[in-house]
C-alpha cells in the first residue's frame, strides 16, 4: 500500500499500535552495540525458547538503546493493562520467572528497574499511554520519568531509541512518524526553511552552524540538481552516539533528510555511513526499503509531485571523511582528502552542484521542530544553543549512557545524575566533552553549561557529543600523545602542517612521556599547535592540536613534573 | 575473483554514480582482499586508470587489504573510553596468545577506534560477536584449538 494521505498515514499508524500495544504481550531486547556486548543475543535466543516451551503468546521485538547502557542487557514487558516494565542486567537463568510471570499477569519484582504508566510524545506533544492506573503490586517500583536518570532527560533527536522495532515502519508512524514530512509536503519549501530558521537550530556535528541559514544558502545557490547529505560517518575515538541513534531510529534521519531536501530543492539525498558498521547499514537500506515500497520515497511523494530518492554509500574509513569536502570526494568514489573552502560546498559540492550536509543529530531533529514549530523548540535550551544535546557519556562514570539533555544542563549534573557520579575512591580530573577538537577541561570547570557559546568560550567545543570523563588515574601527557598517536594516523597527509606538524608533536610528546623531555619543548609544542591551527587545510588539520594545547593550559604541572622528575605520576606514560 | 563474479558486482552497482568504493567494498567482502589482478581488470572495466583504482584502494587501507586475511577477524577498541580502561594492554595480551604457536596467520588482527560498545569498555569483537574482556579471551583460545 502507498501512503498518498493523511488517512493511508493514518492506518499505518493503527497497524504500528498493534504492535506496539499488542492484546497478547510485547517483549523488548535492547540490542544496540552496548546490549549486544553484555550478552543480549543470548537473551534474545533464550526468550524465544521460553516463550515457545511455556506456550506463552509474546511479541518478542529487537529494539535499539534505550540509554540505560550501564544496565545492559536490557528487557521490557509491555502487558496489556499494566505499565511497561524495565528490567536490567538480565541473566539467561531469570527468564523462566520472567516469562511464567507474564503468562500469569504478575511480572516478578527481581531485576526491576521502574515501570512507565505513560510517554510524552516529543514529535506531537500527545500522550502514549500503557497503563492509566499503577497496580497496587506495582506501587513502590519507581516511576521511570521521576527517576534521577530520566528527570534531567529531553529526548527529542533519541525520541524512539529503543522503543520501537528500528525495521519497522508502522512503529515509527505509531509514535508519529511521517506526520511532520506531511505537514512540510503542504507548506511552501520557503517556509519550511522559515521555520527551520526560527527555530535557531545549530548543527550538532561540532560546528555549531545555524541550519536554517545552511539550508537558504543551498536553496538560493544556482545548479540544476541539488544534493542533500547525512554525515553518519563517525570517526571520533570514544562517541557511540551515532550508532545508538542509526540503529534505534533510521526512519527519523530519512524523514528529516526528506523535509531538507524539499526545503532546499534537492531531489537525491545520500547517507555516508562510516564503514564497518553491519548493523547499521541493514538498518538503514531495510528503511529505505520500506520507506520507497510505502511512497514515502521516490515519485510523487504525498501526491504532491515531489520526488526525492536517497542513497546509502558505505565510505571507506578515515577520521577525515567526517570533514564535508573529504565526505564528498569519498562519496563521488574517490579518495577521501579535503580541499580548500573558499567556494562553499553549498555552491560546489557533490560533483560541483550545491550540496548540503547535516549530521545524524541534526536531520532527527527536524521533523519535531517542522510539526511543534519554531516556538515549542524555542523554549528549551538557553539564549544561544537551543534544544537538546545527545551525550554518549562514558570513561571514569559509575554509569555509562547515551542521554539527551537540554542545552545549558551543566557538565556536572550529566556526570552526577546521569552518570552515577565518578567511581568511589577516586576523583574527577578532567573532561572531554566532543571529541579531539574540543581539547579537555579541567575539573574546575565541570560546572560550565552545555552550551555552543559557553564552552567555545573556555576553549573547548561542544563538538559531537562523545563526552569522555577522567579520573585521578588518567595522565594528561598520555592523553594528548594518545591523541596525537590516533591524529598522526588518520591525517590524510594532503598539507603540510598537518602532516609534518602532528609527527613531531608526537615526537615531543613520546620524549615527555619517556622522561626525556626538555622544558623548552613546551614552548616548542605550543608554536608547533599555533602553526597547525592556522596553516592546516582542513578543520581536522586546524583542531588537531586542541588536547595539547588545552592540557598544557590546565595541566602544565603535570608536564612540568615528567619533565623535572623524569616520571609520569600515575605511571600511565610507562604502561 | 573470476572476471564473470567481477561483472556481476558492477553489474550491481551500474546505476550508482562514483561506484568505485562500493564495488572494492563488494569484492573486498566477498574474496576477503583486493588482488593486484582484480583491480587491472576494474580499471579496464570501468575505464579507470589503474592508477586511480589503486589509489582508492590504499588510501582506506583499513577498509581495503591487498593481501589475504586470517580468517578469524578481531577486532580490539582503541578509542578514548576503551584506552582509558587499558585497552592497549588487552592488545598486547591478545597479540601474545596469537604469537605462541604461530596461530596468527589463521587470525586477522585489527585496531579500531569506537564500536560503541563504551560502556562494556575495553571492548571486543571476534568474527563480528561484540564481546568483554574474558570472553573474547575465552572464545580466541576456543578458535585457535579448531583446525
Amino acid at each position: 500500500m502507498k501512503v498518498k494521505s493523511i488517512r493511508d498515514l493514518n492506518k499505518l499508524k493503527r497497524e504500528g499500535e498493534k504492535r506496539l500495544l499488542p492484546r497478547s504481550a510485547r517483549i523488548q531486547v535492547g540490542m544496540a552495540p552496548c546490549g549486544l556486548a553484555k550478552g543480549a543475543q543470548r537473551v534474545f535466543s533464550t526468550l524465544q525458547k521460553e516463550l515457545s516451551k511455556q506456550g506463552v503468546e509474546a511479541i518478542l521485538v529487537r529494539v535499539g538503546c534505550i540509554g540505560i547502557c550501564y544496565a545492559e542487557p536490557l528487557v521490557e514487558l509491555i502487558i496489556p493493562g499494566k505499565p511497561k516494565l524495565t528490567y536490567g542486567n538480565i541473566t539467561t537463568d531469570i527468564i523462566p520467572s520472567l516469562v511464567k510471570g507474564l503468562a500469569r499477569g504478575k511480572p516478578p519484582k527481581k531485576n526491576l528497574l521502574y515501570r512507565t504508566n505513560a510517554e510524552e510524545l516529543i514529535i506531537n506533544g500527545k500522550t502514549f499511554t500503557y497503563a492509566a492506573r499503577t497496580p497496587a503490586d506495582l506501587k513502590t517500583t519507581p516511576a521511570a520519568e521521576e527517576t534521577p536518570f530520566f528527570l534531567p532527560q529531553v529526548r527529542i533527536a533519541l525520541r524512539n531509541a529503543g522503543l520501537i522495532d528500528p525495521e519497522s515502519i508502522e512503529e515509527y508512524c505509531a509514535r508519529g512518524g511521517y506526520a511532520a514530512l506531511h505537514k512540510a509536503l503542504s507548506m511552501k519549501p520557503e517556509q519550511v526553511i522559515e521555520v527551520v530558521t526560527q527555530s535557531n537550530l545549530r548543527g550538532r556535528g561540532g560546528g555549531g552552524f545555524p541550519t536554517g541559514l545552511k539550508w537558504q544558502t543551498c536553496r538560493e545557490a544556482r545548479g540544476k540538481n541539488k544534493y542533500v547529505i547525512c554525515n553518519c560517518s563517525e570517526g571520533d575515538p570514544g562517541i557511540g552516539m551515532h550508532k545508538g541513534l542509526i540503529e534505534s531510529d533510521p526512519h527519523a534521519i530519512l524523514e528529516g533528510l526528506i523535509i531538507g531536501g524539499y526545503a532546499i530543492g534537492a531531489r537525491e539525498g545520500y547517507i555516508y555511513l562510516h564503514h564497518g558498521n553491519a548493523p547499521a547499514r541493514e538498518k538503514l537500506t531495510k528503511a529505505i526499503d520500506q520507506a520507497t515500497d510505502r511512497g514515502l520515497l521516490g515519485t510523487d511523494i504525498f501526491g504532491t509531485g515531489f520526488t526525492f530518492t536517497i542513497t546509502l554509500k558505505e565510505g571507506a574509513g578515515g577520521y577525515v571523511c567526517g570533514e564535508s569536502t573529504a565526505l564528498m570526494a569519498s562519496l563521488e568514489g574517490r579518495a577521501g582528502e579535503p580541499r580548500p573552502k573558499y567556494i562553499h560546498t553549498a555552491e560546489k559540492g557533490l560533483w560541483e552542484s550545491p550540496t548540503n550536509l547535516n549530521n545524524v543529530e541534526t536531520w532527527c531533529n527536524v521533523p519535531p521542530i517542522i510539526l511543534r514549530g519554531a516556538g515549542w523548540y524555542g523554549k528549551i535550551g538557553t539564549e544561544g544553543s537551543k534544544g537538546t544535546k545527545v551525550i554518549s557519556l562514558s570513561g571514569a562514570v559509575n554509569r555509562p549512557c547515551l542521554v539527551e539533555v537540554p542545552m545549558g544542563t551543566p557538565l556536572k549534573r550529566i556526570i552526577t545524575a546521569l552518570g552515577g557520579g565518578i567511581p568511589r575512591g577516586s576523583k574527577l580530573k578532567a573532561i572531554q566533552v566532543g571529541g579531539p577538537p574540543a581539547g579537555v577541561l579541567p575539573a574546575a570547570l565541570a560546572e560550565l553549561a552545555l552550551d555552543f557559546d559557553a564552552l567555545y568560550e573556555a576553549g573547548s567545543l561542544l563538538g559531537s557529543g562523545g563526552m569522555i570523563v577522567m579520573d585521578d588515574t588518567a595522565c594528561m601527557v598520555d592523553m594528548a600523545r594518545f591523541f596525537i598517536t590516533f591524529l598522526e594516523e588518520e591525517s590524510c597527509g594532503r598539507c603540510v602542517p598537518c602532516r609534518e606538524g602532528i609527527t613531531r608533536m608526537k615526537e615531543l610528546l613520546e620524549g615527555i612521556a619517556k622522561g626525556i623531555g626538555r622544558e623548552e619543548d613546551l614552548a616548542l609544542l605550543e608554536e608547533l599547535a599555533r602553526c597547525l591551527s592556522k596553516a592546516s587545510l582542513c578543520d581536522l588539520g586546524k583542531s588537531a592540536p586542541a588536547t595539547v594545547l588545552s592540557t598544557l593550559r590546565h595541566f602544565r604541572d603535570e608536564y612540568l613534573t615528567h619533565i623535572r622528575q623524569e616520571v609520569c605520576p600515575t605511571k600511565r606514560c610507562t604502561m | 575473483m573470476d572476471l564473470n563474479k567481477l561483472d556481476e558486482v558492477i553489474i550491481r552497482h551500474q546505476k550508482e554514480k562514483g561506484a568505485l568504493i562500493s564495488i572494492l567494498h563488494d569484492i573486498q567482502r566477498e574474496e576477503g582482499y583486493v588482488s593486484e589482478e582484480v583491480m587491472s581488470n576494474l580499471s579496464a572495466k570501468l575505464q579507470v586508470p589503474l592508477s586511480e583504482v589503486f589509489r582508492v584502494a590504499t588510501y582506506f587501507e583499513k577498509a581495503f587489504s591487498l593481501a589475504p586475511q586470517g580468517k578469524h577477524t578481531i577486532k580490539v577498541c582503541q578509542g578514548t573510553a576503551c584506552y582509558l580502561k587499558q585497552a592497549g594492554q588487552i592488545l598486547t595480551e591478545i597479540k601474545e596468545e596469537l604469537g605462541e604457536d604461530g596461530a596468527a596467520s589463521n587470525f586477522h588482527l585489527e585496531q579500531v577506534r569506537c564500536m560503541g560498545c563504551c560502556n562494556a569498555a575495553p571492548a571486543v569483537e571476534v568474527n563480528g560477536e561484540m564481546l568483554d574482556r574474558e570472553s573474547a579471551k575465552k572464545t580466541i583460545i576456543k578458535l585457535k584449538g579448531e583446525k
